[in-house]
This record gives structure tokens, C-alpha cells and sequence, in this order.
């Protein structure tokens, strides 16, 4: 029977409610840092990194010996890892002559990463015997012991073929999932395949159904025999096959996430393109999770069938069966094909599962049974007694046996919490060294306004370079989001699609066209050589025919861009046709000029309609003729006789040319109107400007003595090869570059019309203060400058100083930067220095051209004064915030909802992607392959790699980035702080369950406040910071 | 010469199913001289008892010499137990000893050839009990991570194990060489069947080497055989490989 609709929209909200744990995972063109445990922010961190790493089987803090090797490096400290012993210890009784504090700490520091042995049959007493040099008391373990402890763990939280994978080896899980990422590639290909999957448009799940093999038509039709084929649906299969597979409908959604989980790269990747409403792809190739499960749960029915041996479970009930009917069996099965097989007897475990013998087996299993329980108290006893030193060992060995329960139980519960007391002592000396050098002190009043004012994007990237610019002269610079505020939708010249230029968590209204007045030239002979040369890489012919032929060309390109890429990618760059100069249409249009513009766009299409149907020359097409087309295609008129009679058209003729400007030229009023409502897009109002500058200057504290000029610093990288290039880009501006933004933000701060309206807000911007647009390229630290075309003749003569100061930042700031990613290079001058990071550019095997966000920590609100004698190498989010600005708190809001919460998902990718590398992030670039243009695999099948690569996280297979959360600093008072961070819910949750580390610095009572463990502790700051406790609540009563 | 005597040669040279008393004997012995005295040993009373029976061996045991060659090392193939393995192999090893009794025309060299197919699993068996010391057993899958966990005693391993199955220069590939040039005229099929039983060889080293030298560290740190110890073994491997290829080296 067909499910009802009912129960089709029952199945489609289970899989959506089941997907919700697992990330989003945008294309990387437009690559967006995400926290991957995002999902379950609604834990506390702790937990959700409990969760998270069961439900990805990966790891949420790094190994202890590299925490150790932090320790030893001086970036954690001593007394903050004893602290963190002491809270724990606090909480459990004493155990008599144990110092429990000393044998954690020891295991803390010298311990390297061996965990304590988890027992599952050994208790106390059996510890407790062989401590004494005894044997564990014989206590047979019935089989029939063991079945709960086996259903447990293999019929809930696994799949059926997960846990016939573990029972017998089959291998179905590696197989399925190699059967899907090819099935994923071939369907969500966006054009990087030269052959498609065929009746893509038809949805993911009935394309494959299509082109399916026989084995899965086989299940089909055993599964849905009864079910006409026209209304074979995804819900219908996923219905059929979980009953099939006997799993009861209340752990449907359980069972759900874990399909998902399984490869959560391509299911994060189709759960954001479902929801992606504007994302041409998904229009053309529709595809969500429910088919992807749908695809999943055939695919397994199907590996399952043709698996099934004799004896061998096939669905949850009968796993459950055959636990219950051979308990001896399946524990030994279990630990045969698992990570803890007792080794000295696994040869006779293989041998005897082999053979099938029940009575053998369950012989077997007693013997087993017995040397796995010695096994696990000699390793118990082995790990205790290496702890205890001295009289201690005598102690131990006489402990009680709920003594030492209790200690078995502390040294189990502590290692669960070990990883967040070194987590915290790591975040503790960040948060010291930064109070440590933080600058109370307001700045002092300025005699003259600065030579220059920048605004940088708050990234960390520019935390150096702002710095650097400070000293090389009067520089005055702010940090605001890389978007300057202004969320728009960008379509480039040249280009047919938009690009929102906003953070992922914005929709843009408005859109920005860029268009040139020079005359579009044709392609130079370069340009057209890589053309051809890029279709024929893609021919299937191509290596039989053409190696010979042009092998040699691409021998040139390689020993060019590989012996000298610098000066082979300058020679390349003249060869190429260069982008013409551009303007930004940012004004709105009235009616009257969108009308016009409709009607400009629809007379080319004519004439040239005219030229192709009726082959007229274009000279002998007038006016009339195309206002007559145009009406009578509108329905306004018919076409007039005279008209007709110049046409040569008879009735039928002018019918047939009416319908094909109607329908192939789309010369219609349906299609119009549509074009109207884009054209409405267009551009912002005024009030839209002068709102969106206004929100600028004041977010950032800049409301008056403006320089000369204001420099809108957007930022982007170079590189060349390199698949993760967007990461390097500007989050805030949607993974692109902000120099469209900055671009925006300049030509609107430009007009003089919103300046007078600026200034009937109390801005008043000098008449000589200009704002220019530039860009940084953080790869090379430089900084251009663009549309000075525009600049006012006045401010030519002060361009050189601008442009020498610009290039002294860039020069130290990649001086500063180089010994880091070139271990070879310790001190190099800022000339070669800025070379070298040149050359990181443009080198094509470069895997690493600059860290990027890596080793980020801090996030800092306020004024420039708080941070300004402090180097924060690279590491820290520096938004301008001035609090005397911001009665009301909504500019703190607006703050804290869309750039903290962006900094948190830069934050927590870092960390994920360096505790665990493999599974929450990419692995290393070397073995990457792009994925339909979309994503990379490691190798040529495997899960999307979602998260950063081995190269931006680790260094020589060690941490780089440091591991902790985000500390997150609001300069202002206390309460205004609290009251900003209550209103902005996701901001609350993330501070309230420990997801960033907050303090407020309040410069009205010059007192700093941390927030911890749900309680506000008062910090000092400067010298005192470093061996401070949190002890003192704050604010002071 | 009796029948008794070429039936015990059947037994010492193994032929199935005569071979399965050296796999019923070889797992009950544990310690480890035992085992390698055995397998030094084994062989050497075969060809001795082939040499007293002074007789012409027939071409049809060389057949049977094949079969159960290929046998074994098919059945290598899926054996995770290093001691199993070096169990199997020998037995396929010795097997294609019979060759060289039935085609060759000199068979003085045979003894040598015996112990040149011993002597690679006695250094396996004793890299086995430095396996057992470490991992508690020398099973595939077991101990694994070798290759990261103990460096040096994974490529004496490695480089055992390569040359137990015969990969040039060791002298067992000069045996094999000799077993198939001096079968080709007289009967190529089982030459074939030689060089078959030689792709089971190496399939079966490959998955071994895999189930050992593969894999993440253990967390408990183990011990590596010390810098002396592997030159040791460098050094004997390269005496075995000039021994063969001094010896071995002339092709009729």
C-alpha cells in the first residue's frame, strides 16, 4: 500500500529534524567557515562536544601529549593546569592515603597518551588481587550475561549493515559509501563532468533510480513490486525499507542522523543547496536529503540481500535473535572484527568462528571471558601501581575494594574531563597575556586630525598590517566588518549570476551592476589559446590524438610557473586582456529609467531577432519598425499594414514571428514585468545610503575630524592551485573579496547629497575628506588603492605619501610574517621579505601561501586605545566599537549578532579541524581532488572534505593554531554589556553554554569582568593578571 | 629403495596430505628454538631420504608437488598469524623442491637450496616472538602500526617477509627461477603452476605486510629492536642474497 500524505510529510520532517546536527557545507567557491558542531550549540560546549564527536567518531580535544608539549612551551601554565586538578578533586570524597591531586597531575604531565584502561569485565576485587600478586577469583560469566550488554550496543545507535559489518566483516558500509559518492558525484555535478547523468531535472532519487544497477532494481521491485512505478517516491522507499529493516518508527530519527552522519560532507552540502532557494543548481537539479536517505536505506537493502549468508542476520530483529540465541558467538565476533581482541587468542577466535562450532565456541568464550577479565586487571594494576611511588604502592595494595572502586571511578570520570582542564588552562594564559597588555587608559585628545584614516575588516589578518601602518606615520585605523555594513548582491561584468557580497546569515535586497563605458574587445590570442586548450583537457579524444601536438605547450607553462613563478606569471599577466575600468551602478532607478532600460534591452533583442528570422541587413531595420514589433509583441497593437508590407510577412507570416518574439526572444509583457521587478533591485535609495554610512561611521566610533582621506580597505588573497582559495577571502563579504564593498561604501560616503544629509544627523564630514576604496591582499600584505580616477585634484600632491606609507606597512608586515610560513628564512629584511611572500602568490605548489585566520583567539570590541600598544601577532578580531556613541546599545547589537557570531564559526572551525584533522577537517591538501566544482574528496572517492586542510592548522604534524575558544572582550559598562548580550538570543546561548569566553571591560569603573561557569568574576589587569584566581564576583557589591 | 622411504620423503618434503603433519606439529611447539630447529631441519631430512632412495623420481610427482604447492599458498593468502603464515609458506616452499629432484640433472645442490628457503622464516619467527614481547601476538590486525610504532623491527620485518616469497635477489627466487627453467621443456603447465603459486606468495605477503605495517600507533609506546640488531640483519640478508646468487646464480 502507498503511504498516505500524511505520512510522507511524517518521514520528510523526521529527516529534516535528523539532519539538524549535521553542518551546512557551502560550494567552495564561496568558501564558508562554519563550526561543524553548529547544530548542537544549543548544549552546553561540553556536551556537544560529547555528542558530536560519538555521532562523527572523532576526537574534540587534542591528545595530552600535545597539550603537554604546549605546557612545555610555556602556553599553558603550570598553575592554571593545578587549578583545574583542584576544582575536580574538590568534588569527590578523599580516599585515605591516596593524594589524588598529585596522581592526576602526573598523569597530566608525564603520562604521554596512554589513557587508563577501560575494563569491562575486571572489577576492583580482581584489580585488587593482581596488585597483591595474586590471580582475580574465578567467577564464570554466563553468555546469557553478556546479551544485554550486546543488544546495547549493536541494535541501537548503529545501522543494521554497521552492525552486520562488525559481526562478519562484509564490508557493506565501505561499499555503500563508495556507491553513493559516486552517485553524488555524477548527479550534483556543476559542470565539471564533460558527460551528465541523464534526467537530472527529474530530482536526485528518481535520475538514480534511472540509471541504477540490477542488483538495486532487484530490491525495488521485491520491496515496492506493488507500487506503479509513476508513484515511486523517495518517502514511499524510505518507508518500505525502514519496515523491511524491522527498526521501529521510534528510532526512525536516530537512525536517520546516522545515515547522514556516515558521510556528513555531502549530506551537509545537499542540506544547505536545498535551502539555497537562489542557487541555480539546485533550481535545475532539484535534490535534498530525503532522497539522499532514500538512496542510502536502497543501497543498503540491496548490499545487505546480497550478503546474506546462512545464519547471518539481515534486520534488527534478527540481530536482536541471534544475539539472544548465541550470545557466545556474537561476543566473540564481536571482539574478533573490533579494536580489542585479546591477541593471545585470536588465532584460536578466528579458527573456531571459522568452523561454527557451537559447543567449541562456547567453550571458547568461557576461556576468553576468564583471560580478558586477568588481562584488564593486570592492565589496571600495571597502570595504578605506575602512578603510586614509594610507601604509596604499600597504600594502594591495601585499599579497601570500594576504595579503590571510588579511585578506579575518579581516574575514569577524570579522563573524560581532562581534555577541558587543559582546554581551560590553554584559554587562561591567553586571556592573562592579554589583560597583561591591555590599555586601560582613554587616548589622548589629537592637536590635528591623522594624515590618513583606514578601515580594515575586522579579520585577524589585519590586526598586523593596521598595526605596522600605525607606526610608519599619522595613521589612524578602525576594524568593521569586511562588508562595511552594506549587504548587497554583485553581478560582475561580464558575468550572468549574483554574487551576495554579505555574510551567509544575510539576504541582500539590493543589487550593485558593474558596467564599463569602454567597448568590449575581443579575445586576445592568449586568452583564446586557454580557452581551446581548456575544452580540449576535457575531450575523451584528446590524449590519443593531441599529446603529441601540444605537449610540449603545456612543458612551457609547467617549467615557467614552476622554476620562476614569479616572473612567468608577470610575463603571463601582460599577455592577458586586462579588465576594463568599471563603474558601480548604485543608484536606485525611478520607473521612468528602469522603463527606459527594459525598452533599450528589448529593441537590441529585436534588431537582432529581426536580422536572424527575417535576415535583414541592420542597416535597412528603422525605428518604426522596431516600436511597432515591440507593441504588437506586447499585445498592445497589432502589427500596423505598412509595417507588414515592408516585412513581406502575410498573416501567417507576422503570427508566426510574433509567437517567436514572444516565446524564443521573450519579448512578452509576463517577462517583462519580471525584468521591471529586477531592475527594481537595482541600487539603494538615498535614505537606503545615507542609513547604511551613517551605521558605518557610527559603529565603529567615527564621528567627526575626518582625514583627508578615508581608506575602505577590503581584503582578499592570491594564490594559484589551490582549491581552499575562498577561505583566505572574506567571510563577511560571502567568501569573495571586499573591495566591491569598499567600492560601494566610498561612492555612496562620496556623494555630496548624502552628506548633507549626514550632516542633518550630526556628522559633519570635512569637504576635503575623501573616501577611497583599496584592497589588501593579505598573501602579500599590499595595498592598492582603486578609482582614484575619481580623487579631487587637491589630494593628488599627498598620493605619494599615501602609496609610501602603504608600502612600508606591507614591507614590515611581511617581514613579520615570513619566518613563520618559510622555516628557513629566521630574519630576512622587509624588501626580500615582501618578495618571498610575493612569490607565495603565484607559486603553484605552494600549499601553504599564507596561514590565513589560522591561530585566531581573541575578539575585541572597542576603541582602538585598548589594544594599540599590544601586539597581538595576527590573533585577534579587532572591531572599533565606542560606547559613548551607543546609548542605546543597538550598534553593540548589531555587533555582536553578525560579526561574533561569524568570528565564533571561524573560531570553532579552527578548533575542530585541529583537534581532529581527519574527521572534522580535510586531511591534507596533497591528496585532494575537486568534486564537481563544488568540494574536494581526499583521493578520487571518498566523503566532501568539509573544514580546513592539514596545511592551514598544523605544522610539521603539530598544532599551529591553538585550540580554544573565542575570547571575546565589549569595552563598555557593565550593564550596557550584559543587556547588548541578553538581547541577542544566539549570542546568550553561545556565552551561557560556554561555546566563547566572554569579558567585559567596563572603562567608566576601569574594571574587567569574566564570565565563567555561569557566574561573573572580577579580573585585574596589567602586571596583577597573571596569577589572578577567579575568586571575586563581579560587579563589586 | 623402499616405499617407505619415498613415503616419509612425501612426509618431509610435504606433499598433501602427508604435509598436514608438519601443520599439526608446527603450532603445538612453542617455544621458539624449537620452531626454528624444525623448520631448519625439516626439509634437510627430506632431501636426505629423496638422496638415500636413490631412485629416479617420477614426473607425476612433480605435479603433486605443484598442487600442493599452490595450495598452501593460495591458503596463505587469508592467514592473519604470522607463525601460521611462516607455517604455510614453508610448506608451499618446500613442496617445489621436488622439482629440482625430478627435472634437474644434478642434485647436489639441493640441500643448500632447502636452507636457503629456511633460513628467511626462522628470522621471521624470531621477529614474530619480538611481536608477541610487544603486542601479546603475532596477528595481523593485532599488532599494527609497526611502521610507526617500532620503525626498525617493522623493515626487518618487511624485508623478511619479501624475502620468504622469493623477490629477487633473495636465494629463494634463484629456487623458483631453477624449478621453472628446468620444468618448462618437460612439462610447462607446471612450470605455470609455479609461477601461479608465486603470485599467492606475494599476494599473501602483501596482505600480511598490510595487517602489521599499516595502521595508528598503539598508545602504549613500544620498544624498538636497537640500530645493532637491524645491521645484523642487513648484513645476514645480504650474505643470504650473495649466497644465492654465487651459488644459484649459473642457470643450466
Amino acid at each position: 500500500m502507498t503511504p498516505t500524505l500524511g505520512q510522507h510529510l511524517q518521514i520528510r520532517s523526521m529527516i529534516y529534524v535528523a539532519g539538524e546536527p549535521i553542518p551546512y557545507f557551502w560550494p567552495m567557491r564561496s568558501f564558508i567557515h562554519h563550526n561543524p558542531l553548529h547544530g548542537l550549540e544549543q548544549l552546553p560546549f561540553v556536551k556537544a562536544v560529547a555528542k558530536g564527536t560519538q555521532l562523527f567518531e572523532a576526537k574534540g580535544f587534542l591528545r595530552r601529549s600535545q597539550y603537554q608539549a604546549l605546557l612545555a612551551d610555556g602556553r599553558i601554565r603550570q598553575e592554571a593546569l593545578d587549578e583545574e586538578v583542584d576544582r575536580f578533586v574538590a568534588r569527590y570524597p578523599e580516599i585515605p592515603g591516596i593524594d589524588l591531586r598529585t596522581w592526576l597531575l602526573r598523569i597530566l604531565r608525564e603520562r604521554g597518551d596512554a589513557t587508563f584502561p577501560q575494563a569491562t569485565l575486571a572489577d576492583a576485587d580482581d584489580v585488587l588481587a593482581v596488585m597483591n600478586g595474586g590471580v582475580p577469583v574465578e567467577r564464570p560469566i554466563e553468555p546469557g550475561q553478556v546479551v544485554d550488554g550486546l543488544k546495547g550496543r549493536l541494535t541501537s545507535g548503529l545501522t543494521v549493515y554497521e552492525t552486520v559489518d562488525r559481526l562478519y566483516d562484509t564490508g557493506i558500509g565501505n561499499e555503500l559509501d563508495e556507491r553513493l559518492v559516486k552517485a553524488c558525484l555524477d548527479f550534483f555535478d556543476e559542470g565539471q563532468s564533460v558527460w551528465d547523468m541523464p534526467q537530472r531535472q527529474e530530482g536526485f532519487f528518481r535520475a538514480w533510480v534511472n540509471v541504477a544497477g540490477r542488483d538495486v532494481t532487484k530490491t525495488l521491485r521485491l520491496l515496492l513490486g506493488d507500487i506503479p512505478h509513476a508513484e515511486l517516491t523517495a518517502e514511499t522507499v524510505i518507508d518500505r525499507a525502514m519496515r523491511a529493516l524491522e527498526v521501529p518508527e521510534s528510532q526512525w530519527v536516530e537512525y536517520f542522523t546516522r545515515e547522514l552522519a556516515r558521510l556528513h560532507g555531502w549530506a551537509g552540502f545537499i542540506r544547505w543547496r536545498a535551502g539555497a532557494s537562489h542557487y541555480h543548481w539546485s533550481k535545475r537539479h532539484p535534490g535534498d536529503q530525503v532522497d539522499f536517505v532514500a538512496v542510502r536505506l536502497l543501497l543498503s537493502l540491496t548490499l545487505l540481500r546480497k550478503r546474506r549468508g546462512r545464519h547471518r542476520p539481515g534486520t534488527l530483529r534478527e540481530i536482536a535473535e541471534t544475539i539472544s540465541d548465541n550470545p557466545a558467538e556474537i561476543y566473540l565476533r564481536l571482539a574478533f572484527h573490533g579494536d580489542d581482541l585479546l591477541p593471545a587468542l585470536a588465532q584460536r577466535v578466528e579458527r573456531e568462528l571459522a568452523r561454527g562450532d557451537r559447543k567449541r565456541l562456547l567453550g571458547l568464550f568461557t576461556d576468553y571471558v576468564d583471560q580478558l577479565r586477568r588481562h584488564e586487571a593486570q592492565q589496571s594494576a600495571a597502570f595504578l601501581t605506575s602512578l603510586a611511588s614509594g610507601p604509596e604502592l604499600q597504600v594502594l595494595r591495601r585499599l579497601s575494594p570500594d576504595d579503590l572502586r571510588q579511585l578506579l571511578k575518579i581516574l575514569l570520570a577524570f579522563e573524560q574531563r581532562e581534555g577541558m582542564a587543559w582546554l581551560r588552562s590553554l584559554e587562561r594564559h591567553a586571556i592573562d597575556r592579554l589583560l597583561a597588555g591591555i590599555n586601560l587608559e582613554p587616548a589622548a585628545p589629537r592637536e590635528k586630525r591623522p594624515f590618513a584614516q583606514a578601515m580594515f575588516c575586522i579579520d585577524t589578518r589585519s590586526e598586523r598590517i593596521r598595526r605596522h601602518l600605525e607606526s610608519v606615520g599619522d595613521y589612524q585605523t578602525y576594524g568593521i566588518a569586511g562588508f562595511f555594513g552594506v549587504p548587497l548582491s554583485f553581478m560582475e561584468l561580464g558575468k550572468g549570476s549574483e554574487n551576495h557580497l554579505c555574510p551567509v546569515l544575510l539576504t541582500p535586497k539590493n543589487l550593485v551592476l558593474e558596467m564599463t563605458t569602454e567597448t568590449t574587445q575581443t579575445l586576445t590570442g592568449l586568452t583564446a589559446l586557454e580557452k581551446v586548450l581548456h575544452e580540449l583537457k576535457e575531450s575523451v579524444l584528446t590524449p590519443f590524438v593531441t599529446v603529441e601536438a601540444i605537449g610540449l605547450l603545456f612543458g612551457f607553462d609547467m617549467i615557467g610557473k614552476t622554476l620562476a613563478p614569479a616572473v612567468y606569471q608577470r610575463l603571463r599577466k601582460r599577455l592577458h586582456e586586462h579588465k576594463p575600468r568599471t563603474h558601480l551602478l548604485l543608484d536606485k532607478l525611478n520607473r521612468e529609467q528602469a522603463d527606459s532600460i527594459l525598452r533599450a534591452a528589448q529593441r537590441a533583442i529585436i534588431v537582432k531577432a529581426v536580422e536572424q528570422e527575417l535576415q535583414f541587413e541592420p542597416e535597412r531595420i528603422t525605428d518604426d519598425m522596431i516600436r511597432g514589433l515591440r507593441e504588437a509583441a506586447m499585445g498592445h497593437e497589432p502589427i500596423p499594414a505598412p509595417l507588414a508590407a515592408e516585412l513581406k510577412l502575410d498573416d501567417a507570416g507576422q503570427a508566426a514571428l510574433l509567437e517567436r518574439l514572444r516565446t524564443g526572444y521573450r519579448i512578452n509583457p509576463a517577462f517583462a514585468r519580471l525584468q521591471m521587478e529586477r531592475l527594481g533591485r537595482i541600487g539603494f535609495s538615498l535614505e537606503e545610503q545615507t542609513r547604511f554610512v551613517l551605521q558605518a561611521l557610527m559603529s565603529i566610533g567615527l564621528n567627526r575630524d575626518f582625514s583627508r582621506f578615508i581608506l575602505l580597505v577590503g581584503h582578499g588573497s592570491t594564490s594559484d592551485n589551490n582549491p581552499f582559495e575562498s577561505a583566505l577571502d572574506c567571510g563577511a563579504c560571502g567568501g569573495s573579496h571586499g573591495l566591491v564593498s569598499a567600492r560601494v561604501l566610498a561612492q555612496m560616503a562620496n556623494k555630496p547629497e548624502i552628506r548633507r544629509r549626514l550632516k542633518q544627523k550630526g556628522i559633519d564630514i570635512a569637504d576635503d575628506a575623501w573616501f577611497v576604496p583599496a584592497m589588501h591582499n593579505t598573501t602579500t600584505d599590499q595595498i592598492d588603492l582603486f578609482d582614484l580616477e575619481l580623487l579631487p585634484p587637491s589630494h593628488l600632491v599627498y598620493l605619494d605619501r599615501l602609496r609610501s606609507g602603504l608600502g612600508a606597512a606591507a614591507r614590515l608586515c611581511a617581514q613579520e610574517r615570513l619566518p613563520s610560513l618559510q622555516a628557513s628564512v629566521r630574519e630576512a629584511n622587509p624588501t626580500t621579505a615582501f618578495r618571498g611572500t610575493q612569490r607565495n602568490a603565484v607559486d603553484w605548489s605552494q600549499v601553504r601561501p599564507e596561514w590565513g585566520l589560522s591561530r585566531n583567539a581573541y575578539f575585541v570590541i572597542g576603541r582602538r586605545s585598548l589594544t594599540e600598544s599590544l601586539g597581538l601577532d595576527g590573533r585577534a578580531f579587532l572591531h572599533s566599537y565606542d560606547y559613548r556613541l551607543d546609548p542605546r546599545q543597538r550598534l553593540l547589537e548589531n555587533i555582536l549578532t553578525g560579526p561574533l557570531v561569524v568570528g565564533q564559526w571561524i573560531n570553532m572551525e579552527h578548533y575542530f579541524s585541529t583537534v581532529d584533522n581527519e574527521r572534522f577537517g580535510s586531511g591534507s591538501k596533497v591528496y585532494h581532488n575537486v568534486a564537481g566544482r563544488f568540494g574536494v574528496m581526499t583521493g578520487n572517492v571518498s566523503d566532501l572534505r568539509t573544514g580546513l586542510p592539514s596545511q592551514t592548522v598544523l605544522k610539521d604534524g603539530q598544532p599551529y593554531h591553538e585550540p580554544m575558544r573565542l575570547i571575546t572582550v565589549i569595552e563598555a559598562p557593565f550593564a550596557a554589556a550584559q543587556r547588548a548580550v541578553d538581547s541577542v538570543v544566539a549570542v546568550k546561548r553561545l556565552v551561557r553554554n560556554g561555546w566563547i569566553r566572554l569579558l567585559v571591560i567596563d572603562p567608566e569603573t576601569a574594571t574587567i569582568c569574566q564570565y565563567d561557569s555561569g557566574q561573573w568574576y572580577r579580573r585585574p589587569h596589567g602586571a596583577a593578571a597573571a596569577n589572578a584566581t577567579l575568586e571575586e564576583l563581579c560587579p563589586p557589591s | 629403495m623402499s616405499d617407505l622411504t619415498w613415503l616419509a620423503a612425501a612426509l618431509f618434503l610435504p606433499l598433501f596430505p602427508f604435509s598436514m603433519l608438519l601443520n599439526q606439529v608446527m603450532p603445538r611447539i612453542r617455544r621458539p628454538w624449537q620452531r626454528i630447529v624444525l623448520l631448519l631441519a625439516w626439509p634437510q631430512v627430506g632431501i636426505a631420504l629423496v638422496t638415500v632412495a636413490n631412485g629416479t623420481v617420477p614426473t607425476w610427482v612433480a605435479a603433486w608437488a605443484v598442487a600442493t604447492a599452490a595450495l598452501y599458498g593460495f591458503r596463505a593468502i587469508v592467514v592473519r598469524d604470522l607463525g601460521l603464515w611462516i607455517q604455510f609458506i614453508g610448506t608451499s616452499t618446500w613442496a617445489l623442491l621436488w622439482l629440482l629432484a625430478v627435472f634437474a640433472s644434478d642434485t647436489g645442490l639441493l640441500p643448500m637450496h632447502a636452507l636457503a628457503s629456511s633460513l628467511p622464516l626462522v628470522i621471521l619467527t624470531l621477529v614474530g616472538v619480538g611481536l608477541e614481547r610487544r603486542f601479546g601476538a603475532a596477528y595481523a590486525g593485532v599488532s599494527r602500526g609497526l611502521a610507526q610504532a617500532s620503525p626498525r623491527l617493522a623493515a626487518v620485518f618487511v624485508v623478511s617477509v619479501l624475502v620468504a616469497v622469493a623477490t629477487p635477489p633473495a636465494p629463494g627466487f634463484f629456487t623458483l627461477l631453477a624449478a621453472i627453467i628446468y620444468a618448462m621443456p618437460a612439462a610447462p603447465v607446471v612450470a605455470g603452476v609455479v609461477t601461479v603459486t608465486w603470485l599467492f606468495w606475494a599476494w599473501s605477503a602483501a596482505r600480511l605486510v598490510q595487517g602489521f605495517i599499516v595502521g595508528t600507533v598503539e598508545t602504549r609506546p613500544q620498544s624498538d629492536i636497537g640500530p645493532a640488531q637491524a645491521w645484523l640483519f642487513g648484513l645476514f640478508v645480504a650474505a643470504l642474497s650473495a649466497q644465492g646468487l654465487l651459488l644459484f646464480g649459473k642457470m643450466p
